[in-house]
């Protein structure tokens, strides 16, 4: 079992992370704390990739000079695409959820979601 | 797998760009009127090239395609793949769309602000760009950025009516939709770490290696549970469906229409392609997922239903209609036989040319009761606006499931699809679908005969108790006598403005909306045999 973890911890960390983002976004009532736990979740994820993705040993795919080098050298390059990819789809959900936060502040002058699904209740009941 | 040679097999991709291209230009077009004609006529050159591609898939014999992207091969390019399945599927889609902009025209250029109404189409067309790569997608990560894109652009949509009650809906969507695509890029990624692919073929190669050689066989049941659950999800499968109603009930009327009649259909056909290209049925069935899907759907298909009959307010009413129709697309597919899934592919359709006609008539007929949305201030509002009550009326039969309508046909084959399963399987199928039939009825009917019942009663003894309270006030005097005709004026007032009401103006739009809505309606519910051919074919060669 140590062995287990020694081998994988970068796999059981980003697991742990993505629980801990997870259960943010989910639980937390505050807006601003949901959107530090989407962040959360989605960076391990990419550490999840980054780390699978990754051999000891090997190098990036750039070609060095004229001379091909064997095969074996080189590190698949998709985990790193993915990840930038990913990165770039987050920072856009980031970016949106934060304009309608905002919103909802100016509109209620609060972040917690509970009073501010209580007061747009009223609003919808007057 | 057959070389893309014909010229027709670009169209998929062209359909995709043309959505894209179109949503980019959007801002530039200041005029929300011509943006919209436009758009309209971005979803037409898509339909057409649709219905091309598939009479092409036909022709060929129903085949395959698989199209690969800048030609680069296997593990490092992209592919698009579609068959019959797929492309009625995004004609249908292309259809239901511009219906739903149509029927709820009005309605936009009241809701969304001048000047932003462009914005609205950007978002429409975006929208549509991402459910016609869900559709024809080949690759597991392409499927997830067009994932989040939808969810963008479906909470554009919901916040585009800008008052306090969409922008709460908005963001309990967005954090729900987020929710289940992070559970599904968890799974994809897993899936990764496992197979070291993303496109969906070699996918299905190494997991029928993984699965006969009994290795991860732990970490495979986890990553199909966390994409089968993010779908779920995103797609509101009953424990999962909190963020609909209110998503669906307080938008603008297409929003609404759009967001139940699509939106939510494009994650299951994501997963359905899923199931077929890369896990197989048999290796969902060896790991009991189909059967948690069928619990999950049977039981949404009850509660979903539940909740629909307390609620007073009318668009939410058919918002948990959608949770319990989306119970029985996850029912199909737990069945976890063919038969299920045609069927569910079959419901797919008939709910996306149902709802969006109740979701528009709904909006047409709260127009023509004064903006009203409760359940009982309806009365009457059908004989005010006759196309719309028909339209209300044909879909709520349609959802009950009354023959010649397209709620009929898929509850046929659900049940064909159980009573092919085990004895287990076919007595909870059956009588999931009896009760949740009867059910139906209880909230869709008195719905129908409320709005079709004269308001004539009622305001008789309205009045009457009006004239009571007249003569109590006279009996005080003076001072009271001009109290009681202040109260007069106030209720004439209240007249003229019921009057102004009184005879909604029916816009073309919304006539031609209704009319290709009804007939397309009547169509599934008829000749519905050579669609299921169809859907047969392509599910034989998904």
């Amino acid at each position: 079992m140590g062995n287990f973890i020694m081998n994988h911890y970068y796999e059981i960390t980003a697991v742990i992370l993505f629980g801990i983002g997870f259960i943010s976004l989910l639980l937390h009532s505050n807006l601003i704390k949901k959107i530090v736990g989407l962040n959360i979740m989605d960076t391990a994820i990419y550490l999840f990739l980054a780390s699978r993705g990754f051999i000891h040993g090997r190098v990036a795919p750039l070609l060095i000079g004229t001379t091909v080098p064997e095969d074996g050298v080189y590190i698949n390059p998709i985990p790193a695409g993915l990840v930038l990819t990913g990165i770039v789809v987050s920072v856009s959900v980031t970016a949106f959820s934060l304009a309608l936060t905002q919103r909802l502040y100016k509109k209620y002058h609060t972040l917690n979601l509970d009073e501010i699904l209580l007061l747009a209740k009223k609003e919808v009941s007057k | 797998m057959h070389e893309a040679h014909n010229f027709i097999y670009n169209f998929p991709f062209f359909c995709i760009i043309l959505t894209m291209v179109g949503g980019v230009v959007m801002p530039f077009i200041r005029n929300g009127w011509i943006a919209q004609k436009i758009n309209m006529g971005i979803i037409a050159a898509v339909g057409g090239m649709n219905v091309a591609v598939l009479c092409q898939l036909m022709v060929d014999g129903g085949k395959t395609v698989t199209y690969m992207m800048g030609h680069f091969p296997a593990p490092f390019g992209n592919e698009i793949r579609f068959g019959p399945m797929e492309a009625i599927m995004a004609l249908c889609f292309c259809l239901v769309m511009g219906m739903s902009i149509l029927g709820g025209l009005k309605d936009i250029y009241h809701d969304v602000r001048k000047g932003k109404q462009n914005l609205y189409f950007l978002m429409i067309n975006l929208l549509l760009c991402s459910l016609l790569a869900l559709i024809y997608t080949n690759d597991m990560f392409t499927g997830y950025v067009f994932i989040e894109i939808n969810t963008i652009a479906a909470c554009a949509i919901v916040m585009s009516k800008d008052s306090g009650e969409t922008i709460v809906a908005t963001i309990r969507y967005l954090i729900m939709s987020l929710l289940g695509s992070g559970l599904f890029l968890m799974g994809i990624s897993m899936l990764y770490g496992i197979t070291g692919h993303l496109l969906m073929v070699p996918l299905k190669d190494s997991i029928g290696d993984l699965v006969t050689s009994g290795q991860y066989a732990i970490p495979l049941t986890v990553i199909i549970g966390l994409i089968s659950l993010g779908v779920a999800i995103k797609s509101a499968l009953y424990p999962f469906h909190s963020w609909l109603p209110g998503a669906h009930g307080s938008a603008t009327t297409s929003s609404s229409a759009i967001l139940s009649g699509l939106v939510l259909k494009g994650y299951i056909i994501l997963l359905i392609k899923v199931i077929y290209r890369v896990v197989t049925p048999e290796v969902m069935a060896e790991l009991q997922i189909t059967n948690v899907l069928l619990v999950f759907g049977v039981v949404g298909m009850i509660m979903g239903s539940v909740r629909a009959l307390k609620e007073r307010h009318i668009k939410r009413m058919i918002a948990y209609s959608s949770v319990a129709q989306i119970g029985y697309i996850f029912m199909g597919i737990g069945l976890g036989s063919t038969v299920g899934i045609m069927a569910a592919c079959f419901h797919i359709l008939s709910h996306a040319f149902t709802k969006p006609m109740l979701f528009c008539s709904a909006g047409a007929l709260v127009d023509a009761s004064g903006h009203n949305y409760d359940f009982k201030k309806l009365r009457g509002s059908a004989l005010k606006n006759p196309l719309a009550g028909i339209a209300f009326t044909v879909g709520g039969l349609s959802m009950i499931g009354i023959p010649l309508m397209a709620g009929f046909p898929s509850k046929l084959y659900f049940s064909t699809g159980a009573i092919q399963g085990d004895w287990f399987r076919l007595g909870v199928v059956l009588t999931a679908l009896a009760i949740s039939t009867v059910l139906n009825a209880l909230y869709y009917l008195p719905a129908i005969i409320n709005m079709w019942t004269p308001k004539k009663s009622q305001e008789a003894s309205h009045g009457h108790d009006h004239g009571d309270a007249h003569g109590a006030h006279d009996a005080h005097g003076g001072d009271a006598h001009g109290h009681a005709e202040e109260l007069a004026n106030v209720e004439d007032h209240e007249d003229e403005h019921e009057e102004v009401h009184e005879k909604p103006r029916i816009t073309v739009s919304f006539v031609v909306s209704m009319v290709i809505f009804l007939a397309s309606n009547f169509a599934l519910g008829i000749f519905y045999q050579p669609l299921m051919n169809i859907i047969e074919q392509g599910i034989s060669v998904l």
